[in-house]
């Protein structure tokens, strides 16, 4: 790329100015501040644009801004400049406002800007060089800092700083080399710190979050604790009131009970006191029978009750005699009697006991036979009958048997066939008349058919109605020799046959009788057996009886000897009636005797009563005088009655005593007086009712005894230490509680430091991540880049610094971890370090290495012009003179543009190039000086003055 | 005669605030926020005439709720009588074994449902209410499952800690599920619930969630508090949102694109901050979303952005979301022949491979990477 007009409208402190560049050197001159800076900043403004701010960058401070024209007038620049192809480009850019305008023309060709556009800028230097704005300022331009051959800085320091300007570039294409990213991220990773280093944020984030897991876990530990132990003491709270409800109750139940036994105890004593004042009274009423003697009280008692009983007895003995007297008399009447009719009876003969059963049981045999013989008699009528009915049926002499073969002949014989001829004949005859109907209907087969089953049925009819009459024949055949066997006539038979059933049964009836009449007799024989026995029996009991009965009939008859028999028990039946009525009377008398014993005896019974009465009297009135007791004249009865009273009233006064005595006592044990007992009762009242039970229910309540009494004590006892046990249990519980929960720790505020602390250890934790990533990919494309700009520098320096160095030095070495050069001469064999060679050679390599640089970043662009602004500050003519050489030379591939405020550094341009450069002055107006060859002269604005030439 | 309840829910006593960037004092405030919460809730209880205050769980968090908490529950509760309190217990305060529930000693006007089933209440003549208790910190039964004994006369009201399934927000933990169709199928005139903390009232279904009285995270944004709920004589319910939240939330964005420095981010971040109108700016914490694309060179650090307006401003808390992205030419820097270049192709490339956490690595390296790579420091974030 050759630059070869710059045009600007308004730039900075330039207005209407229009440069012509030299191809190869072209000087720009001025004093300061004339705006030789700002001519070379609008070159590299054509070629990639003016930086207006925004994304970050200040507006303000953007070089649009600062390049606002000083006049105000119009902004704007334009740079015409040719391509190593030939072509011609012209880039315009009007800077009025932010946004810019940008026009790009190829001249004598069609408008490129699109072409040359980059997001939203139109960079033509990016494409036409081959490296952006920021490789380009770092190495064709050469700012204000330039080149000081004679700058203070050691060699070695500036070999340095050259190193870093390439690092520099090759890392960031800006002032920061990686490993300077690499301090920064180091930096940031120190800020985050380590979880390890409890210094820093992380570490003290990490440090703290474990101290606060702990005392979250410990503290939630008390908290469980404690709420352990405030449902525990909620319970005891609940046994607590509990306990002490029981122990109201109880308590109410004691004093209620004590309340109920005090009033009893009052009530008591009230009745004592009364009772006492009855018992002294009566102790009074009693007291003149305070000496009675009591000890005769009971042999009086005694006798008296004898006496009574004596009295009682004489009393009965005297009604018994008056009874006795008026039953003697009728007592010995009847025994008078009764002699009278034992006498009448006589002595009796004395037999056993047995004759009369014996009586009764032969009379009873003798009505069985009795019977029998009268049963006898009735079956020989029978038969008689019998015989007379079958002569009456006048077949009397045929036997049963001959009956029993007539009747199933003469039965056979009356069964003709004649019943079957007739149906032969009907058959026959309706066969005919069925085939007749037949033939009538023209039915032959049919008719033929009739006829011969009707023959066929007449046929077996008559062959049956034969067959009958032969039996029947032949029956009446057998029936007759039958009759004749018998003596019966047939004729006669045959009408008589009809009473043969009849005379069947009869016969049948009449063998019945036979046989019965047969069995009787057997019997008759017996009774006459036994009749005979039981009179000789009766006989023997006659005799016995005393009674000369003897049985000689011996063939009389039956019914005379059962008449015999009644009479030989009746007479004994009346022996013994006669005994029996004996023995009654004289039982009757032997009473009547007894009885009237008893009624003479009752007489020496009064006398002994009263005897005894009397001894009685006389052995009271003793005891009573022994005793002292005035008799008088009383009767014992009186004398009994108030030995009684006195003894009573004696008792009654000693009882009264015992009582009063005992009614003291007990009012002593009963604590005193009422009043004492009123005021304990009403003290118990007060108290029950501060319990909150209510008095008039204790008092209407029945009074318990001790034993209840002490149980409800004991209740109330251990109510009162079971609630108190468990208030001193809660007691201590809640003190205790109240210790610990003022200090409990708050889970929320830990958890939220813990929550803090965890999210800053991980946001430390993610940044030292991300950090420790961005350090190894840095670290990589560091070495990556190196590693591939490194060489291809070395080959691009190497090849022309032989060549500008008239081959002292043959080759250059890179280093790819800080691009340290290394030049290797033809005079030694190792290789020189940068800081080694003069400051010539020095200056040289820095600006190849720009150059390479450009070549190496900027992939194979155009050559790019070198702008160099101020590079030459030194008085040493010859090295700025050697330096112009190098320029001069350089300028043959690479255009320069150099700008200075030193005349001589013109002159010295002018000389080193014998003119073939242009110098552009920058007054007011700007000069364009065109020193030496061919050069074309390009436009001029009207404020510009050729002083070649001039004219 | 119409009768009124005050309805709360998800108060969550003794809450952790680290996630909203508080500790310490500022954490410790919030959370006595809380409990004002409870207390004015009750204050407006009584001036509107409730006859009762039902709160339909998440009332506190049983893993770091306190003796301190059930004592202030239990004379809070006490202070309100002859108010009823009627508890639900949810999946944050569930009737586990150690709950403050079962070992503090509440008053008489306080009744804390204890089964999984739904039981009744008689309020008042004609109004009664069924609640039932999480026993578990993940029940998953249906609180409308069974059938309640609703047939009655008279107005009956479900209270329960649930997840409506039809409008369940992103990621919200489903305890309880239940439909809101169910509500009225099952007799209920409505359901006083509790588990979302966003508030909605839904007269057609019956569906009441009051939300949380207070702010618990950025997203909480907006009025916020009890519900009355006014039940009318014909039996018709109502629903009346109060707002008495005394803290805010905020969440703006602040494009820091045009910004060149870090102080600029942080002027641009206190002007969006003003424009929310703070109020009370002790009781406001604003989350800031910091977007935009900005130069390598402006060493950003959040803390530094928050610390710095919360000082201007006298906010309660910042929090700043850094979603600033470093600005690179990035098709230039993929061909760009240099280590910045190389190392830009590296991450990319490295990113398009990697799975997700890797990639949110590899984002931040090549944030800082770019960062030090412009030779300025680099700010953490």
């Amino acid at each position: 790329m050759i630059l070869e007009r710059v045009e600007i409208t308004g730039f900075g402190c330039l207005h209407d100015v229009t440069a012509e560049l030299h191809p190869r050197i072209t000087v720009i001159t001025g004093r300061n501040e004339s705006g030789k800076s700002t001519l070379l900043r609008a070159v590299r403004g054509a070629l990639y644009g003016v930086d207006a701010g925004g994304q970050g960058r200040a507006v303000d401070r953007s070089d649009w801004a600062r390049y606002e024209p000083w006049n105000g007038g119009g902004y704007g620049l334009a740079l015409t400049y040719k391509l190593d192809d030939g072509r011609r480009i012209r880039v315009a850019r009007r800077l009025d406002t932010r946004e810019q305008s940008v026009q790009v023309l190829e001249l004598g060709g069609s408008e490129l800007t699109d072409e040359l556009r980059s997001g939203r800028s139109v960079t033509p230097g990016r494409f036409h060089l081959g490296i952006d704005e920021i490789v380009f300022c770092a190495t064709a331009w050469l700012g204000d800092d330039g080149l000081r051959l004679d700058a203070p800085e050691s060699a070695r320091q500036r070999a340095v700083q050259l190193q870093e300007a390439i690092e520099r570039l090759a890392d960031t294409r800006r002032g920061v080399t990686a490993a300077q990213a690499m301090v920064r991220i180091r930096e940031a990773m120190d800020r985050v710190g380590s979880e390890r280093r409890t210094t820093s944020p992380l570490g003290v984030a990490t440090a703290r979050l474990r101290t606060l897991e702990r005392t979250i876990a410990e503290a939630r530990t008390r908290l469980a604790a404690v709420a352990v132990d405030q449902e525990r003491l909620t319970t005891l709270d609940a046994t607590l009131n509990a306990e002490s409800e029981r122990w109201r109750e109880a308590e109410r139940a004691r004093i209620s009970g004590r309340l109920a036994e005090v009033a009893s105890r009052r009530v008591r004593l009230g009745e004592m006191v009364r009772e006492s004042r009855l018992q002294g009274a009566e102790v009074e009423a009693t007291a003149s029978y305070a000496r009675f003697p009591l000890d005769v009280e009971t042999e009086v008692t005694t006798l008296g009750g004898e006496l009574a009983q004596a009295r009682s007895n004489a009393t009965g003995a005297h009604a018994r005699w008056q009874a006795a007297v008026d039953r003697l008399r009728p007592i010995r009447t009847r025994r008078e009697v009764i002699a009278t009719g034992v006498t009448a009876i006589g002595p009796g003969v004395e037999f056993g006991n047995d004759v009369g059963e014996r009586s009764q049981r032969l009379r009873g045999e003798l009505i069985a036979v009795a019977g029998a013989a009268r049963r006898n008699g009735g079956d020989d009528a029978r038969e008689a009958a019998l015989r007379r009915e079958i002569a009456a049926t006048g077949l009397r002499t045929l036997p049963a048997n001959v009956i029993d073969e007539l009747l199933p002949e003469l039965e056979a014989a009356g069964h003709g066939g004649w019943r079957f001829g007739v149906a032969a004949v009907l058959a026959a005859g309706l066969g005919a008349a069925v085939a007749v109907a037949f033939a009538h209907a023209h039915t032959v087969v049919a008719a033929v058919v009739a006829v011969v089953l009707g023959a066929i049925v007449a046929a077996a009819c008559a062959w049956r109605a034969w067959t009958r009459a032969s039996a029947a024949s032949r029956a009446r055949a057998a029936a007759t020799a039958l009759a004749l066997d018998a003596g019966v006539d047939p004729a006669e038979l045959a009408r008589l046959q009809d009473r043969l059933p009849v005379l069947r049964t009869l016969h049948e009836a009449l063998d019945d009788a036979e046989r019965r009449t047969a069995g009787r007799r057997a019997e008759a024989e017996a009774v006459q057996v036994a009749l005979g026995s039981l009179l000789e029996r009766a006989g023997a009991l006659a005799a016995k009886a005393g009674i000369d009965a003897a049985w000689r009939g011996a063939d009389a008859t039956t019914d005379a000897a059962i008449t015999s028999a009644q009479h030989i028990l009746d007479r004994v039946d009346a022996i013994v009636h006669q005994a029996r009525r004996r023995d009654e009377l004289v039982a009757e008398d032997a009473v009547l005797a007894a009885e009237e014993s008893a009624c003479s005896q009752s007489r020496e019974d009064v006398d002994r009563a009263e005897r005894a009465v009397a001894n009685l009297e006389i052995r009271l009135r003793t005891v009573l005088k022994a005793g002292g007791v005035s008799v008088a004249d009383a009767d014992a009865t009186s004398l009994v009655a108030g030995v009684h009273h006195a003894s009573e009233r004696r008792r009654s006064h000693d009882a009264a005593r015992r009582r009063l005595d005992e009614l003291q006592r007990s009012v002593l044990a009963l604590g005193g007086d009422a009043a004492t007992l009123e005021n304990l009762e009403t003290a118990l009242a007060d108290q029950l009712m501060q319990c909150g039970g209510d008095p008039d229910t204790a008092l209407a309540a029945e009074p318990p005894d001790a034993a209840v009494l002490q149980a409800l004590d004991l209740e109330a006892e251990r109510a009162r230490r079971a609630a108190t046990s468990a208030g001193d249990q809660a007691r201590e519980l809640r003190a205790r509680l109240g210790g610990v929960l003022d200090t409990l720790p708050v889970i929320a505020d830990l958890e939220d430091e813990r929550d803090a602390c965890e999210i800053a250890r991980d946001r430390g934790l993610r940044q030292l991540t991300a950090l420790r990533r961005a350090a190894d990919l840095i670290e990589a494309a560091s070495r990556v880049t190196h590693r591939e700009i490194a060489p291809r520098l070395a080959e691009s320096l190497g090849s022309r610094l032989s060549l500008l160095t008239g081959a002292r030095y043959v080759e250059v070495n890179v280093d790819t971890d800080h691009f340290a050069l290394g030049l290797l001469s033809r005079e030694r064999p190792d290789m020189l370090p940068l800081d080694a060679v003069s400051h010539g050679t020095r200056d040289q390599v820095a600006l190849l290495l720009r150059l390479a640089l450009c070549e190496v970043l900027g992939g194979g662009g155009e050559r790019t012009p070198l702008l160099l602004d101020e590079p030459l500050l030194t008085s040493d003519p010859l090295r700025r003179d050697l330096f112009i050489e190098f320029l001069h030379d350089l300028s043959a591939t690479h255009q320069v543009l150099l700008s200075t405020a030193d005349p001589a550094m013109v002159e010295a341009v002018a000389r080193v190039t014998a003119g073939d450069c242009s110098v552009v002055r920058l007054e007011d107006p700007p000069v364009l000086d065109v020193i030496g060859g061919a050069h074309s002269l390009g436009r001029h604005s009207a404020r510009m003055r050729l002083l070649a030439g001039q004219g | 005669m119409t009768i009124r309840l005050l309805h709360l829910s998800d108060l969550h006593l003794d809450r952790v605030f680290a996630a909203m960037g508080c500790q310490g004092e500022l954490a410790r405030r919030r959370r006595q926020g809380l409990r004002e919460a409870l207390t004015g809730a009750g204050r407006l209880a009584m001036e509107q005439g409730c006859l009762a205050v039902t709160i339909g769980g998440d009332l506190y968090e049983h893993e770091r709720a306190g003796v301190d908490t059930g004592r202030f529950l239990a004379e809070t509760f006490a202070s309100w009588q002859p108010m009823r309190v009627l508890i639900s217990p949810g999946n944050h305060d569930a009737l586990l074994p150690g709950s403050l529930y079962r070992r503090v000693e509440w008053p008489d006007n306080v009744t804390v449902f204890g089964a999984t089933e739904l039981e009744p209440v008689e309020l008042t003549d004609g109004v009664t209410i069924w609640g039932l208790a999480h026993r578990e910190p993940a029940w998953q039964g249906d609180p409308l499952a069974g059938s309640p004994a609703t047939s009655g006369s008279g107005v009956h009201l479900a209270l329960f800690h649930g997840a409506e399934i039809g409008t369940r927000p992103e990621g919200k933990s489903m305890h309880g599920p239940f439909h809101a169709e169910r509500i009225r199928a099952a007799g209920f005139a409505a359901a006083l619930c509790g588990h979302y903390h966003g508030r909605r009232l839904d007269t057609g279904s019956g569906l009441l969630y009051p939300g949380t009285p207070e702010p618990l995270s950025f997203d909480d944004e907006g009025g916020r508090g009890p519900v009355v709920v006014e039940i009318s004589d014909s039996g018709d319910v109502q629903f009346i949102a109060h707002d008495t939240n005394r803290w805010s939330v905020f969440t703006v964005e602040c494009d820091a694109e045009e910004c060149g420095s870090a102080e600029a981010v942080i002027d641009e971040v206190t002007m969006h901050c003003e424009s929310t109108g703070l109020g009370n700016p002790e009781r406001t914490m604003i989350r800031v979303d910091l977007t935009g694309v900005i130069d390598s060179a402006i060493s950003l650090d959040a803390f530094t952005v928050e610390l710095s307006v919360r000082e201007r401003l006298g906010l309660a808390a910042v929090k700043v979301r850094d979603r600033t992205a470093p600005y690179v030419d990035l098709e230039t820097a993929l061909v760009e022949e240099s280590t910045r270049g190389a190392f830009v192709r590296a991450a990319t490339a490295a990113a398009k491979d990697a799975d997700l956490e890797d990639a949110l690595v590899l984002e931040e390296a090549l944030r800082y990477g770019l960062m030090a790579l412009s030779g300025a420091e680099v700010g953490l974030r």
